[in-house]
């Protein structure tokens, strides 16, 4: 894949006023809303007056919505499909935390130097990121989840473990993604004159880049980690079709869609009810991602 | 040719670190991989695993002997007990290869086919209700994984409406109709995203290209509209399509896998999906190396593409 890099020019990145928008719009907010009710829910699931997740085997199972008090009703094995979806956000939200976390600290910090410094150490950093890059992304989270952690009959991993081992994986993947981004974009800010400025009075490099550059690359990766906390979402869902996300009977967004796709007429809603609220997450990260594209005219830097 | 040349290097060095990684990927195992493969086995046998493996030799013979094998089409047997011989590997990877294959050509065809003539549609009528129902549509197909949305498919399509096949997959060779029943949804489900996608970009860059000064100068010369749009407009338009394109196969292959596994086309997602739930590590490696392969042959081949079409990058 050929890398074509930002053009290096000294023009400043983008001096038109911005006319802002007063507030965010109508849809934003709803997007926050929804962002927060779900963040709560899932921050809140284990105090919640709800039912064990994995405690099933009710009479009569395979309830429908509103069935019995189960607003959600039950899955076949006869679990609280409210419950599940409830936990099932914090298993799928931690992924997705903990994956762009560590996607964007170490992507970000990797992009800086490689925009920064340039040369000969932003030509292999470059080169690193086109051989994680060789690798089709959920492929490689595949592979990587796979392997290091096989559900063997012998030591089957914790489910912490699992967790943590699928967003670390996930993470990984998102790293060259971050890295390019913020290495463009730093390419661009390099240039400008307050960045010679402090450069000429003396300032170490590293307080440069931290301190000058920095600032003004975060919109760029904050548009970028909003969105990729949505694709997290999707690939965790991508995974859990191979039986690589959480262990089964765990909840997980992905995992409970996954657990009907070979028979989605036993219990429909149990991977409707799912399915709809990953699809409204991902709608409402998108829309926040692109809100902070356009509040700090964020380029679509050359990937 | 000398930066042909260059790209052919380079594309060895990213094909030997690939293999290299899924050559040693059941060291990735945690504990002892001979036991993960066959837990159930005695220790001799346990002892003939290893030395299949290669795991007593050296990182870099055993690299050679496993690239060695891989490529001449010997990649081992499934592990289907004590003493038995398993299916061949490289047997069921001639099969399901040409299933991907196809599905991911079927894909990108169509989504030209209909990416295009919307993407310039939308330019072309920027801002008026057509344009701005596309883009809300747009918007939330990208917000739709592909996985619900094959759910969706399968059970309306496949199990309520009772139209489609929801599992398996007919050859072109034994029926063409049955072949087309096969694959209707596993290629609707992809090309959906895809156009979502394909037609935005185009719709912006001609948007762009629409402002311009030989575009109003066409029109001074009382060209057709028609005319302008396709001939004039379209091709200076569609250069970020392709760069698209290119990085758009990794998310490609992505879903082709997803969907692979959902419908049971017995493609390559189908037959990871098996190795991983039978924990067939040996056929596995084999697998990711074969997408992992592919990967790599496709994006050059479009990287080359891309310098023929446009004379611009020809000498970079």
């Amino acid at each position: 894949m050929s890398d074509a890099a930002a053009p290096l020019s000294a023009e400043p990145v983008n001096e038109d006023p911005v006319v802002y928008k007063k507030g965010l719009g109508i849809t934003a907010w709803l997007g926050i809303v929804w962002l927060g009710f779900i963040s709560v829910a899932a921050i809140l699931a284990p105090f919640l007056p709800l039912d064990d997740p994995n405690k099933g085997i009710r009479n009569p199972k395979k309830l429908s919505y509103f069935q019995e008090g189960f607003i959600f009703g039950t899955d076949e094995g006869g679990r609280d499909v409210l419950s599940r979806v409830i936990n099932g956000g914090s298993a799928s939200l931690t992924i997705a935390l903990i994956s762009i976390t560590f996607g964007t600290l170490v992507g970000g910090l990797v992009g800086l130097i490689a925009g920064y410094f340039g040369g000969k150490i932003g030509a292999v950093l470059s080169s690193i990121f086109d051989i994680l890059l060789a690798f089709p992304p959920l492929l490689l989270a595949l592979t990587l989840v796979s392997v290091l952690s096989p559900a063997t009959e012998t030591e089957p991993p914790t489910r912490f473990e699992r967790i943590l081992i699928v967003a670390l994986a996930v993470g990984l993947v998102s790293i060259p993604i971050l890295a390019r981004i913020t290495r463009a974009n730093t390419l661009q800010w390099s240039q400008r004159e307050f960045v010679m400025a402090a450069r000429a009075q003396g300032a170490k490099p590293l307080s440069v880049m931290f301190r000058e550059v920095l600032p003004n690359v975060v919109p760029a990766m904050l548009s970028i980690a909003l969105l990729g906390v949505a694709t997290v979402i999707i690939t965790e869902g991508g995974l859990a079709l191979f039986g690589l996300s959480v262990i089964p009977p765990d909840p997980s967004w992905g995992s409970m869609v996954a657990s009907q796709i070979d028979d989605l007429n036993i219990t429909p809603h149990v991977w409707i009810v799912p399915s709809v609220i990953i699809f409204l997450t991902v709608m409402s990260l998108n829309l926040l991602g692109d809100v902070v594209r356009d509040r700090f005219s964020v380029r679509e830097a050359a990937i | 040719m000398r930066t042909l040349l260059r790209r052919l290097a380079q594309v060895i060095v990213v094909l030997v670190v690939v293999t290299f990684f899924t050559a040693m990927l059941t060291d990735l195992l945690p504990g002892d991989p001979a036991t993960t493969i066959a837990p159930f086995a005695t220790e001799e046998q346990r002892d003939e695993i290893r030395e299949a493996l290669g795991l007593d030799k050296s990182l870099v013979p055993r690299y050679l002997d496993w690239a060695g094998n891989f490529f001449t089409g010997d990649m081992g047997e499934y592990y289907a007990g004590a003493g038995v011989k398993g299916d061949d590997v490289f047997a069921r990877a001639k099969d399901s290869v040409p299933r991907s294959l196809l599905l991911v050509l079927y894909v990108q065809v169509l989504t030209l086919l209909f990416a295009i003539p919307l993407g310039v549609l939308t330019a072309y009528k920027a801002g008026s209700t057509f344009d701005r129902s596309a883009n809300g549509i747009v918007f939330a197909l990208v917000a739709l994984p592909t996985f619900v949305f094959a759910a969706i498919l399968k059970f309306w399509l496949g199990v309520r409406l009772d139209l489609l096949p929801t599992i398996g997959y007919v050859s072109p060779g034994l029926s063409l109709v049955e072949h087309m029943k096969t694959m209707a949804m596993p290629v609707i489900v992809i090309t959906v995203g895809q156009v979502a996608i394909y037609s935005r970009l185009l719709r912006s860059d001609m948007v762009a290209t629409l402002q311009e000064d030989f575009i109003l100068m066409a029109k001074a010369k009382g060209i057709p509209n028609r005319r302008i749009l396709w001939r004039h407009a379209l091709r200076p338009s569609s250069l970020t399509l392709l760069t698209v394109a290119g990085l758009n196969i990794g998310a490609l292959i992505g879903g082709a896998l997803i969907v692979e596994r959902i419908f049971t086309t017995g493609g390559l997602g189908s037959q990871i999906f098996d190795a991983i739930n039978r924990r067939q590590y040996v056929p596995l490696q084999s697998f990711i190396a074969i997408v992992a392969v592919l990967y790599v042959a496709v994006n050059f081949f479009v990287d080359i593409l891309y310098r023929v079409l446009d004379p611009r990058i020809r000498n970079v």
